[in-house]
This record gives structure tokens, sequence and C-alpha cells, in this order.
């Protein structure tokens, strides 16, 4: 009916479309070099292999909980429960392996990742099947979630764990921890996953056109709960991977985690609205976020103002992001 | 040329995107008090030179002139400052105001005093618009309570306060039903009696017949020719869009074989008899009316789009099953294309190729992963099959034309190989060719034993490809018309049906023809 005639005038359209995929892919990555090379004038230590190495490491939990992300937000959904379920599988891990299981780190694995997909099942259920509002859903399991890992912690952090389990994260292999290792396989998991299978493919559909996706046989409400559970999956691993590395089940930890996962998904240019984006453009917002931060750190730039310094990047990109889309 | 007073024109206007060109030395002329219809296949540069002609485009060479004083426009607003106005095709009214503050809302300050509006001058100088070109709509009505009719006649009101000589209309009955477009063309009249010139874009031959004074049509971005109202007639009009004779259907010409699909006991309203519909195999069957007569509610439930209810009773191949989901009904060998191909067909932004594959992912391949070569594949017997333009496979299907997403949308069920076609509108937003090509694939899909039922508010092509024609009114069906073998209902009988102005006799005559 209102086909409008934008879609239909020759040659425009066409034009226009093609080659500004290329250019918005290449949009993070030539910033993220800008900055590199800037950081690598303004301190020799910078570019250091170990450094590097460092950077990687800063956001290895980060970039786990983003392919999570990135997978809900293609999907038109958002999960603002990521934080909080990094907080309560560690949470789990901690205390199935030190109260429950007598010192059985595997089992305390298991039972935090289960946490992790358990809580991912329940946000789709609410959204999918329930029709709750992702935002509103998450958002209420992710607080419940918080407020579980307290109470089962008393707010203390759970120590003692053993050796065996903190090397799962930080043993040293090819120059790099484990828990980097953890990370780009994760998105090199997810990227297959999202871009060569048939759920990656429906995937975009549902958030392409979630009523058309539908009527064209999509299993919708499945797609968006597998999604979720997907993220609940990598919030589990980022859970039970941060416990090792610190060697401690921490509660309050990650509040931030979120709004930074989300953030890194939509700064590498994945759309909030559903149906574009990529496994690719997440890893260079998660390393954008990453240079930003250790830049700042080894500049030593005082925490309040480094976050500030954070925050401009966001708004700077994304900003930037929107002028050349209106071009 | 000879710039003539009252009248607007484009003289060798060019325009090209990159290396794309648009429009190429092309003429057009609309005097005032004239209704120009202008025709085009999509991408024919029927936009651009709307756009160009109304300031939103500046063409690389030519110009625009207005009752013979050469313009060169800037913006849109310059356009209108010397007498133009344009309606564009989508609506772009706001809901939640009233039918006054959309029309004061252009120009606020002249129904203020000291910076406050007023809302009595305001809904008095809405009245005074609607008034003079005879639109019979409450100014403090809001916009969203109107139907699609009024919403088109208050946009044109709202274009109309700057009151220009010369207005074009983008398809301004692409979202009306016949009785609506009605409405609608007698106000492009009462413009025309005003002398102001309308050019009135349109893929609607019919509309043409009844309300133009001349038609131009522009083929690949130039001028076709120009036909004068005593020449007009369906062919005529065909052959200048499509550049070369074209032959419509004149209703199926083979006949239908045993019953496929059996539709009953489906009750839309408490107070109406319950819908009951058959559809064979080899047959093509329209079900037409009204806006609310409960057409898309049959359509849905037939395609599988909404559950089979409980009490209906949906017999599929002798099986009384019903449908669950579309997955179901697809499993069953049917094929739903809904109306609204922006919000219910296409996933805009993937390509063509993952469009026409999407309900066909067991089909196309083993295993988990996409088999991106049998999409191409698929996609490109479909290419062949229904002579779909696009750069490759891999465009996104949005940006392609109407005609091209709509061969798109059907070309799913060839690739799912469905046997049932369930489709409403089948040639909505789509150009001649296209349409003709369209209805050459629905026949050719039934003679080769498929089923199809379809919608449409067009009757023409209503009585082109259907064998049997219902009709409804006010959520039961109130006539059945059989068409096999040529036009055998007129347009006038088929109109007054869906109006329920028909009574008993009537009916037996028409089955008697």
């Amino acid at each position: 009916m209102s086909n409008s005639s934008s879609v239909s005038s020759p040659g425009v359209s066409r034009r226009s479309r093609m080659p500004r995929i290329s250019f918005d892919a290449a949009f993070v990555p030539t910033i993220i070099v800008i900055l590199l090379v800037i950081l690598s004038i303004a301190s020799p230590v910078f570019l250091s292999s170990r450094n590097l190495a460092q950077v990687l490491l800063q956001i290895s939990t980060l970039g786990i909980a983003a392919v999570g992300a990135t997978y809900v937000i293609i999907s038109g959904d958002l999960d603002l429960s990521i934080g909080a379920n990094v907080a309560l599988s560690g949470v789990i891990t901690a205390i199935a392996t030190m109260r429950w299981f007598d010192g059985n780190w595997v089992l305390g694995v298991a039972l935090g990742l289960g946490c992790g997909i358990l809580i991912g099942l329940f946000n789709g259920l609410l959204s999918a099947i329930l029709r709750v509002p992702a935002f509103i859903a998450t958002l209420g399991v992710g607080v419940i979630a918080g407020g579980l890992a307290l109470w089962l912690t008393n707010g203390l952090t759970v120590s003692g764990l053993p050796a065996e389990f903190a090397a799962l994260a930080t043993t040293n292999f090819l120059g790099l921890q484990t828990l980097v290792w953890f990370m780009l396989a994760t998105f090199v998991v997810g990227g297959v996953v999202l871009h060569f299978t048939n759920h990656g493919l429906r995937t975009f559909a549902v958030g392409g056109n979630r009523e058309a996706a539908f009527l064209s046989g999509v299993p919708v409400a499945r797609v968006r709960i597998l999604n979720f559970a997907i993220a609940g999956l990598c919030g589990g691993l980022a859970g039970v991977l941060l416990t090792a590395r610190v060697q401690a089940g921490q509660p309050g930890i990650s509040t931030t985690l979120t709004l930074y996962a989300t953030a890194a998904v939509i700064l590498g240019g994945t759309s909030l609205l559903g149906g574009q984006g990529s496994m690719l453009r997440t890893f260079f917002g998660v390393l954008l976020i990453g240079v930003v931060q250790n830049g700042l750190d080894i500049m030593r730039v005082d925490y309040a103002l480094k976050e500030v310094a954070v925050g401009t990047v966001f708004v700077l990109a994304a900003a930037s992001e929107a002028l050349r889309r209106r071009r | 040329m000879m710039a003539d007073a009252d009248a607007l024109r484009a003289e060798q206007v060019t325009k090209a995107f990159g290396d794309a060109a648009a429009l190429k030395s092309v003429d057009f002329v609309c005097a005032s008090g004239e209704v120009h219809a202008l025709l085009g296949e999509n991408g024919a540069g029927k936009s651009t030179l709307i756009k160009i002609m109304t300031g939103a485009l500046a063409p690389d060479a030519g110009h625009v002139s207005v009752n013979g004083v050469v313009h060169h426009f800037r913006t849109p607003l310059d356009a209108q400052a010397v007498g133009i106005g344009v309606v564009y095709q989508d609506f772009q009214l706001f809901p939640h105001l009233t039918v006054a503050e959309n029309i004061c809302a252009v120009s606020p300050s002249d129904v203020s005093r000291a910076g406050f509006l007023s809302r009595r001058r305001m809904n008095e100088k809405a009245a005074g618009i609607l008034a003079s070109f005879g639109v019979e709509v409450d100014p403090r009505r809001e916009v969203r309570s109107l139907d699609a009719a009024e919403r088109k006649l208050v946009e044109i009101s709202r274009a109309l306060q700057t009151d220009p000589q010369y207005l074009f209309l983008d398809e301004p009955t692409a979202a009306l039903e016949p009785k609506e477009t009605h409405r609608l063309l007698s106000m492009i009249d009462r413009l025309r009696a005003h002398g102001k010139g309308v050019i009135l874009v349109t893929h609607r031959l019919q509309e043409i017949n009844e309300i133009a004074d001349r038609a131009t049509a522009l083929r690949d971005g130039e001028y076709a020719g120009t036909l004068d109202k005593s020449t007009f007639s369906r062919e005529a009009l065909s052959e200048l869009v499509v550049g070369r004779a074209v032959e419509q259907h004149k209703g199926p010409q083979h006949s239908p074989g045993s019953v496929r699909l059996r539709l009953k006991g489906l009750a839309l309203r408490a107070d109406a008899a319950p819908v009951e519909i058959t559809v064979r195999d080899r047959e093509l069957v329209a079900l037409i009316g009204l806006v609310g007569a409960g057409v898309s509610s049959v359509m849905k439930v037939a395609g599988g789009a909404e559950p089979t209810p409980k009490e209906a009773d949906y017999v599929i191949d002798g099986e009384a099953t019903g449908l669950r989901s579309p997955a179901d009904a697809q499993a069953r060998g049917i094929g739903y294309v809904s109306a609204d191909r922006k919000a219910q067909g296409m996933i805009p932004l993937r390509s063509a190729a993952e469009n026409i594959a999407m309900p066909s992912l067991r089909k196309l391949g083993r295993g988990p992963f996409v088999h991106r070569n049998a999409f191409r594949e698929a996609a490109n017997t479909c290419q062949q099959v229904f002579d779909i333009r696009w750069a490759s496979p891999d465009q996104p299907v949005g940006s392609l034309s109407g005609g091209n997403q709509q061969k798109v949308m059907l070309s799913r069920w060839k690739v799912r190989e469905s046997t049932v076609l369930v489709i409403q509108e089948p040639s909505q937003g789509v150009d001649i060719g296209a349409r003709l090509q369209i209805h050459d694939y629905l026949v050719d899909f039934a003679k080769s034993g498929g089923a199809v039922l379809f919608s449409s508010s067009d009757l023409d092509e209503v009585r082109d490809i259907a064998h049997r024609i219902y009709v409804m009114h006010a959520g039961e069906i109130v006539a059945e018309f059989a068409n096999d073998g040529g036009h055998q209902v007129s347009r006038s009988l088929l109109t007054q049906a869906m109006a329920a102005m028909f009574d008993s006799e009537q009916k037996e005559r028409a089955s008697d023809e």
C-alpha cells in the first residue's frame, strides 16, 4: 500500500546503499587505529606487547558478555540482566565449589553456566511467550538476580577457591591468558553461528521485521528465546571466568557491565532497532572501549575523570555515526 | 519552445544520479484547469520529475517554468511561493492532532494572536478550506479517527491553503478502495473546476479514464508520449506505459478441477451468517468487499496467518485439521502473501535471495548451516520466471521497486513449491507491466494444477483473472459470481454488491448470465 516512492527511484538507493556498508564497517576500526597512533606517541609503553595483552585481558569479560548481547539486540530485543547474570553466575560457581561440592570446581562451573542459561531462558519466556517488553522483563530479572547474589553471600566476597580453578582463566598460553583465549573463541563461535547458520539468518529476519518473519514461517518465539539463552550462557561464562580470575565470588561485581556491553554492540555499528549488525562490529566496539580505558590508565588519568572521558567517547562515536548516516 | 501563459512546464529536463540517468531531456506540460495523469512503471522517472518540478531536486539541465516564467528552485519553498503544491504518497499527517491543527500547522501565525493559538480561528480557517472543496470532515476530529480517504482529503486540503495553482498528487488512491477512490476523484474534479492544474500519478488506468484530460507517460527516464482524453482506452494507456502492445487477460480460459480448500463456519460477527468458501484445483477465486467487510480476516485464516478459530471448519485436501500457524500452512502447501508488504511481507534490509529462501531453509540445505549458493540458485531461477529486475540477488529487497518486491514475495512460494496461493492484493503498488506478468504467472500457476484465492480492490483485476468471485459485506458473503471464460460480471454489478445495494432479483439475473 504505502510503498513509498523513495525505494523505487532508480540508481539512488542502489548506489548509496551498497558501498556505504563497507565504509560503515571501517568506521570504528579507523578510530581505533587513530587512537593507537596517538597513544603510542603519547606513551612508549602503550605499544608494548605486554600492554596490548593487558588491553585484551581488560576487555575479556566485557567481550564475552557483548557476544551474547549482539544476538539479543539483532533479534530486536534488549538484555539488561547481563551484569547481574555475571555476578550471580560467579557467586553460584564460588558457593557451589566451596560449600556444596567440597572444592569440586568442575561441578561449580557447570552450575554457574547453568545459572546463566536459566536466567536467559527466563528472560526469553517473559519476553517471547508472555510478551512482556524485553526492556522491563530483563531489567526485572536482573534486579532479582543481583538481589539473589547479595542474599546468597550476605554481600560478602566468597574467597578461598582452589588454585586449579583460578588456572582456568589465568594460565598463560602463547603469551595470552586463557581468559583472553576464551573471549576470542567466544567471538569466533558466536560469529560463525550468527553469520553462517540458519539460526543466525532467522535472528536477522526476526529483528528486521518480526511480523514478516513469522508469516514466512520463522518460529519467532523460539528464535528469540534461544538468543536470550545464548546471552545467558555468555553471561554465565563471563561470570565463571571472572570468578576464576579473581579467585573469589563477588556479588557486587560488574554493575556497569550491562550498559558497557550494550554500548559496545551499538558503538560497533549494530542497530539498536534490530535486524542489522555483525559480530566483527561488536568486537571492534569492545576493542574501542578497551583501548580508551587502557590509554587513560597509562596516562594516569584520575578515576572520576576517566569516567568522564569514557562517556565522552561514547557520545562522540555515536554522534559521528549518526551524522554520517544522515549525510 | 513557446511558453504559453497559464501552464506549468518542464522543458528538456535531464537528471542523473552518478552514472544512472534518471531523466533524459523530458518535456512535460500541465495547463491550469487540467487534470494531467503522469504514468510510468516504477523507475521510469516519475518521482524524479516530481521532485524537480516541486523544488526538491535541481535538474542537471533544462528548467521548469510557471506561466511562461522560468524558475530555478533551490528549495520546495521556492516552488511553493510560485504556486506549486505537492501531496506525497505516504500519509504525512499528525495522527493525534485534530484536522484543524493539522491544516494550520503549516502556518500557525495566521490563526494566532500575540503568539497564542486561537482554536476558534483555527477551526474556522480549516472549515473554510474544507468547505470550499466540498470535503465533509469536522475540523475538530482527531486525524487518527478518520478513514483513509478522509485523511487523504485532509492532506490535500492542507496543501491547498497556500492556494497553489498547480498541485501534484503522488498516487493519492494507492491506499484507497473503490468507493473511497470515488470521493477523492470528485475532489480532484472540483480542483479542476477551481482552475487548478492537477498532476495525478497513478497506476490505475480506470481512474485515468474517469478523471484525466490528458495522460503523459515516462519510460526509462524518457518522454514516451501523451494521450488525449478522446483516445483513452485500457489498451492504449497500457501500451503507452509499457512500450508495446499488451494483452490483458479476459478471464481464465481453463476449467477448474476438484475441491482443494473448504473453509466453513467462520463467524466474523455475531449477527452475520458464517462464511463458507471453496477453492478448487486449477481455480482462481477472488474475494472482494469494502474495508470492514471482513475480506482480510477471511484471507488471514485461509492463508494461515491467523490460526483457524475453533468453531470454524477448514478442510484442506479432504483433511479437516485447520491451521495453527504460518509454518503449519506452509507444510500443507499453502503460501500466503499479505497486502502490506512493508509491515508483513519483506525483511527490507536482507537480500532478495534471503527473503526468497526464508520459508525454505530446510529445503535448500541440510544441517544448521546456511547454504548461500542454493539461495542464489533459487533466486536466479525465480528471476527468470518472474522477470525480476535487480542488480544481483544480494541486493536488499527494500531497495527494489514495488513490482519487483511483489515478485520476490511470490518467489518465496515458488521455491517452497506451494500448491495453494492465498494472496491479498496481488498487484498493489505494482506498475502495469509487472501487474500483467503477475497475472500471467497466477493464471499459469492455476493451469498447472495450483489453487489461487486472492482479494483485490481492483475490479478490473478481479474480472481479468478470476473464475469465481465472492462478494462480502458486513462480515458475510452476500454474493457469488461465475466469471470463467470472460468478463461476465460488470464493474457496476460488483460495486453494487459490495455496497449491498443488491436485491435477490439482480442476483438471479447475474447467475443466469
